[in-house]
């Protein structure tokens, strides 16, 4: 320990003692997070919001143990299978293929058990003798225009609405980060070009390019939707961080790491990027409620996450070509409800972040 | 004045070689052509005699390095040539032209109701902050737009649009069967009739930001120190709140109406798709669909001349309701 922190300590020591001495417990100051999340957790509709995103995770990571045409574990035959429910397509026991719960339950001999998803049926089992079914027991929210059962797709879409939401925000985060730190801090030339970068970006109907992309890529997957939004998505991020390192590049804290020898890269990750980086959450979690609306909004017009992929877009646009002739209402109410709770629960904690970080607000 | 608008149309080039550039780049880049997708997305061997790929990549200078072929975009570009459609064998430019009027009447009129209601709600949420319709009016904004407008859309459809539920609203296109035969003010009332659904669809969604803007600027306004010296001197209260305090609020709003013409253009090319209108959203679609490289061009420069007018014109307003913002450097 050296001479200087004894010294300091002692300092602090003392100061603590005359705070007792004043009458008033030494004062514990609290970390910001936790000053944000206390603030935060005041409104109810913050905490119902940030649990419905938990909620809708939690379904994604299981939604192979929520709906599927396997059994979570079965005995049949003298054969145990385990979690034939998380094998790949090809994988899957051909034996056990069945097209509903009860099916499957009919098989069950003496001695043989099966214990089963909820839902009972996979997103992509095809069962064309029960096309376009309102809800029932069975189908809690009734089958597409192919037999297939739309609880199984909304929980797996799911899958494909975070996925896309989360991968795609991240990317443009970081892109965001990196170049609007580069601009930032360095000035100059490249401050420039980045700015330049980020006006051309925001006057692009973003729309029309991601569209552009997606229509044209041969064998569009989801990687390319993840890519695609990623790309286009990062000049707030840019701009925020940028204005950002030009506030706080001329502080004396900025100065002294400088002084102490500080290096470049040191100063931008240490210092300065987690003095901006709450605003850059807000940003994010907006981002991905609106990542969640692109992707679903390029299923619906066909440019989306290919099929037989569920996705909550994929089956807006099957309700819309059955609207008109078939009134199958199901189709439109259950995955577009999922597609606005989704997007109202991260626009709503996005909200109640930013407020919670606005100190004018705070009380 | 003269010089600001050179200098600011000036500047609109280098944005707009920016934008196009990146848009040429990415869509030559990516995997795919107009050959592939003539035949019908992927080209199966032996579908097309390699001679006849060959003559036609050739004579579309598919095989230039992308640079050579922007460079010769850009310069038919100059002398207002966006080149033809090579799908229809019609120019670019006229086909545009033919839609461009549908679209920008959807969106002015979509603006127009959107600052219609926004403002007013915007107001009464600064006057009554804190009051229950304030509160009220901020969720209803918030649901809104967070719904998704292809899903209202569908649901609209689907309900009022005549299939096994009600039959309330026109669902196809921007007029009736017997438009030709009606007069003049009937063919009027028949594309406004068959234009308030796709106008809402296109609009509700920006309601919640139009009055949160509105409401802010308000706040900020309305706690002013002249503001209270005109309640002090005994006016009204709608006197202060609509003679003294609007004008000031309003500037913000401008900045806001400058970021809507590209929001209004992406979200036309659903509600077009959804109520089979022919508009450039549409026809964007349609270019998309058959990589009809020349007219995705043409769609995306116009676009982009449409937004950077719509910032010029924003700014140029800012200028001419704040006197304290002046576009011409004092010396």
């Amino acid at each position: 320990m050296s001479r200087g922190t004894a010294q300091r300590l002692a300092e602090r020591e003392e100061r603590s003692l005359e705070q007792v001495e004043a009458g008033g417990a030494p004062r514990r100051t609290r970390g910001y997070g936790r000053m944000v999340w206390e603030q935060f957790r005041r409104s109810k509709l913050n905490l119902a919001a940030a649990a419905l995103i938990g909620l809708l995770a939690l379904v994604a990571v299981s939604a192979d143990f929520l709906a599927s045409d396997m059994p979570i574990a079965m005995r049949w035959q003298g054969q145990l299978y385990v979690l034939p429910n998380l094998l790949p397509d090809a994988k899957r026991p051909p034996e056990l293929r069945r097209h509903s719960p009860a099916e499957l339950r009919a098989l069950l001999g003496e001695g043989d058990w099966a214990l089963l998803t909820p839902i009972g049926r996979g997103p992509l089992d095809i069962d064309v003798t029960r096309r376009l079914q309102p809800p029932s027991a069975a189908e809690p929210l009734g089958t597409d225009g192919l037999g297939r059962s739309v609880a199984a797709r909304v929980v797996h879409g799911s899958r494909i609405s975070l996925a896309v939401g989360v991968v795609s925000v991240s990317l443009y985060v970081l892109i965001g980060i990196l170049l609007g730190a580069l601009a930032g801090y360095y000035r100059g030339w490249i401050d420039v070009l980045v700015s330049r970068l980020v006006e051309v970006m925001m006057v692009f109907p973003t729309f029309f390019l991601i569209l552009a992309i997606m229509g044209i890529v041969e064998r569009p997957t989801i990687w390319h939707v993840m890519l695609v939004i990623g790309l286009t998505g990062w000049p707030g991020v840019a701009r925020l961080i940028r204005g950002e390192i030009l506030r706080v590049r001329e502080l004396d804290y900025v100065a002294a790491t400088r002084a102490l020898g500080g290096s470049d890269g040191r100063i931008v990750l240490r210092h300065v990027i987690p003095n901006a980086i709450g605003p850059v959450f807000v940003a994010a979690t907006f981002g991905v409620a609106g990542a969640i609306l692109t992707e679903s909004s390029l299923s619906f017009l066909g440019f989306g996450t290919p099929p037989p992929t569920a996705s909550w877009g994929e089956l807006l646009t099957q309700a819309y070509d059955h609207a008109v002739t078939s009134g199958a209402w199901w189709l439109t109410v259950f995955p577009g409800l999922a597609i606005f709770l989704t997007v109202t629960a991260y626009n709503l904690v996005g909200e109640g972040m930013r407020d919670a970080m606005d100190p004018r607000l705070r009380r | 004045m003269g010089t600001y608008l050179a200098r600011r149309l000036l500047l609109m080039i280098p944005t707009l070689l920016g934008i196009t550039l990146v848009t040429f780049v990415v869509i030559r880049l990516a995997p795919g052509d107009p050959v592939s997708a003539a035949m019908g997305g992927d080209l199966q061997p032996g579908a097309m005699s390699a001679e006849a790929i060959e003559h036609f990549r050739r004579e579309m200078h598919l095989d230039d390095p992308v640079l050579v072929q922007y460079g010769r975009w850009v310069g038919r570009l100059v002398t207002l040539d966006l080149g033809t459609s090579w799908r229809t064998g019609r120019s670019v430019l006229e086909q545009i032209a033919e839609r461009m009027p549908v679209t920008m009447g959807l969106g002015g009129a979509a603006l127009f109701f959107v600052y219609l209601l926004g403002l007013p709600l915007g107001i009464l949420s600064a006057v009554k902050q804190g009051s229950a319709s304030d509160r009220i009016s901020t969720v209803i904004l918030f649901v809104l737009y967070s719904l998704p407008s292809f899903w209202v859309g569908t649901l609209a459809i689907l309900y009022l649009g005549g299939g096994k539920y009600w039959d309330l609203i026109p669902v196809q296109g921007l007029r009736s069967p017997g438009h030709e035969e009606m007069g003049w003010i009937g063919q009027a009332l028949d594309v406004v009739w068959h234009a308030a659904t796709p106008v809402v669809l296109l609009g509700y969604a920006s309601l919640a930001s139009v009055s949160r803007y509105m409401r802010t600027g308000m706040l900020e306004v309305i706690r002013q120190d002249y503001i209270r010296t005109a309640r002090a001197k005994g006016l009204g209260e709608r006197v202060v709140v609509f003679k003294h305090a609007l004008r000031n609020s309003l500037i913000p709003i401008l900045s806001h109406l400058g970021l809507m013409v590209p929001f209004l253009i992406g979200g036309s090319v659903i509600v077009e798709r959804l109520f089979g209108i022919p508009g450039m959203g549409q026809l964007m679609f349609q270019a998309i669909l058959t990589r009809d490289y020349s007219l995705i061009m043409g769609i995306t420069t116009v676009t982009a001349i449409l937004t950077m007018l719509g910032i010029l014109i924003t700014d140029l307003l800012y200028a001419a309701v704040d006197p304290r913002i002046s576009l011409v450097e004092k010396k």
